[in-house]
């Protein structure tokens, strides 16, 4: 069956859709899309690296994930820098970085478009085993973390005076977005990977009552959309992995639409207090 | 009519009437000379000592940048004193907080409510600590949780989405998830900042309960003119502890005169412009603008009991002239 490229596509999609959907929920919340934007565009580093040394690119990527979380905490906690600037910076520098060291790659013809926008049409086997193996890791993480890093969420302090360790569930919670980062990276790119990890939570906030539906909601949008954008670039000719994330955006803008007061009946207490 | 549904519980006991702390818990709070120096070598508290024990309700007074929220997270363990040391019921805070000793009600202007979560689920966190590997609620905890929404007066609003609520109703919900977690130490920050006077009303009614049942409270507040009616203890802070006791001994004019030098609004008058008789005493009104506090005659502070009882022209009605501040 996998030996469709297509086929192989939209397994290797549907499999990043279900890993970032839950994980994009708590990016959203916490507001760290910019964050993820950092990680993502500093993965580019670890590519460079990867082929510089002679590694597997997303090796490379994995191993740069493990140093940029911790460099980004021992940021946040020294430097009198604003989080956003810090963040601003590494960004764009580790970005800028890695094109330059590909320049001084001559003896390697880098494809940097399939890099920064994703090659999901080249997704071979054994990147579907990765994306599968490592996203039960990173789900398996992110449902064991899941309710410290819920109450820390709606407020660390309290979480933290309740003994549920906010700051570790945080720390273990980059991990697992880089490491969302580093298996998706193929499917849609440096600069594309992230909306994998905003645009269906964003779409499923709309008509979730509860974080876990919302999770469940972003998963069911994130796969729906990797179907519809697949087709419609195998329809129209269009690049894959931008094809996704515009199918991504259609759904997000229907979800704008008035539509939920069909579905979702307004509860209205009993009896008015206060 | 929610408001007087919790200040009649409280005359009638019933199983769930008082929430009372078991009794082989220590339950207090000894901050022994504690200094807080921040990396950027801001002092946040220096050599702050006082202890307070169970059943007590204690104001933590001081003007804004004094050093209350210092305290607050020297007591929580957020920070690490650079001197002197914290015990929570005899532990260190992170023990204490392990054993789930302390529930903290934030202001809740600092919570993100952009967020998919329900007002019983939020009380629901309150419980975490008590739950096993996979956090599944037990039928204890579901009953905890209910009582503590009965107990604010929420329980009509279970189901709604946190984001939805006032500014006063948020407090109540974060009341209600100290209640749920059942922890014999209780710190309050600003509880009364943003809330109406019936929530407030029924804010202090709970507390009052909560030290019958032997709990000891913490309050950080600006409303000067109610710590006398609620508050046995007062702490005054100013970047150290200036003085801590019992409310008569500490709220003293000149005690807080030294703590919000100048930063207050200051009335008084005096005797004649207030009296035809010969009693000489004056009136001081000391506020920050929301309730006042009031010194009349012998600089012992008025609690809204005594003050009506005592036969005397309202300050507010006579007030014209005599401001110096």
């Amino acid at each position: 069956m996998l030996d469709d490229f297509f086929v192989r596509a939209l397994v290797a999609g549907i499999g990043v859709a279900i890993v970032a959907g839950p994980l994009g929920c708590f990016v959203v919340w916490r507001k760290m899309a910019y964050f993820g934007a950092t990680l993502s565009h500093s993965a580019l580093l670890g590519v460079a690296f990867g082929l510089l040394i002679g590694i597997d690119p997303m090796l490379g990527v994995a191993i740069q994930c493990l140093l940029i979380v911790p460099a980004l905490v021992l940021l946040e906690r020294l430097s009198p820098l604003s989080t956003d600037s810090q963040l601003g910076i590494l960004a764009h520098g580790t970005l800028a970085l890695s094109l330059v060291i590909f320049g001084f790659m001559t003896w390697i013809r880098v494809d940097l478009t399939g890099y920064l926008f994703g090659d999901i049409l080249a997704v071979s086997a054994r990147e579907i085993a990765y994306i599968y193996t490592g996203g039960a890791v990173v789900l398996g993480v992110l449902a064991w973390i899941w309710r410290p890093l819920l109450a820390a969420t709606v407020n660390a302090e309290i979480a933290a005076a309740e003994g549920l360790r906010p700051e570790r569930s945080k720390v273990i919670f980059m991990f697992l977005v880089a490491a969302t980062i580093a298996i998706g990276m193929k499917v849609a790119g440096v600069l594309l990977i992230l909306s994998f990890l905003i645009i269906p939570p964003a779409t499923a906030r709309a008509y979730a009552a509860t974080p876990e539906h919302m999770a469940i909601g972003a998963i069911i949008v994130g796969v729906l959309a990797t179907v519809l954008g697949l087709n419609a670039s195998n329809l129209w000719d269009t690049p894959s992995g931008p094809s996704i994330v515009v199918a991504a955006l259609v759904l997000f803008i229907v979800s704008l639409l008035p539509f939920k007061r069909f579905f979702v009946s307004k509860r209205t207490p009993s009896r008015e207090v206060l | 009519m929610a408001d007087t549904a919790v200040l009649e519980r409280s005359d009638v006991p019933g199983p769930a009437a008082l929430p009372v702390v078991d009794t082989s818990i220590e339950v207090g709070v000894k901050v022994d000379n504690v200094s807080v120096i921040y990396p950027n070598g801001h002092v946040g508290l220096s050599d702050a000592s006082f202890e307070l024990g169970g059943g007590t309700i204690c104001a933590l007074v001081g003007i804004n940048g004094s050093g209350k929220s210092t305290l607050f997270k020297a007591i929580m363990g957020f920070v690490a004193p650079s001197q002197g040391r914290v015990l929570l019921g005899g532990l260190s805070p992170r023990d204490a907080m392990k054993r789930n000793l302390v529930a903290y009600v934030p202001q809740s202007e600092e919570v993100d409510w952009n967020f998919p979560v329900s007002v019983e689920d939020v009380v629901m966190m309150g419980r975490y600590g008590y739950m096993g590997f996979m956090r599944i609620p037990s039928s204890r905890d579901r009953t905890k949780v209910a009582e503590a929404l009965d107990r604010v007066s929420m329980t009509a609003y279970s189901e709604r989405q946190i984001g939805e609520l006032s500014g006063g109703q948020k407090k109540r919900v974060f009341l209600a998830r100290a209640l749920a977690q059942e922890s014999p130490i209780i710190l309050l920050d600003e509880p009364f900042t943003g809330v109406d006077v019936k929530t407030e009303t029924a804010i202090i009614e709970l507390m009052r309960l909560l030290r019958a049942g032997g709990h000891m409270l913490l309050v950080s507040t600006h409303n000067l003119g109610s710590v006398p009616d609620f508050c046995d203890q007062v702490v005054l802070i100013k970047r150290t502890v200036l003085a801590a006791g019992p409310t008569r001994e500490v709220f003293t004019q000149a005690n807080l005169e030294e703590a919000f030098g100048g930063v207050l609004r200051h009335f008084r008058l005096d005797g004649s412009s207030l009296h035809d008789d010969d009693d000489a005493r004056g009136v001081t009104v000391l506020t920050d603008d929301e309730r006042p506090l009031v010194f009349y005659g012998n600089h012992e502070p008025l609690s809204r009991e005594d003050s009506d009882q005592k036969p005397r022209k309202d300050p507010v009605d006579t007030a014209k002239g005599g401001s110096d501040g």
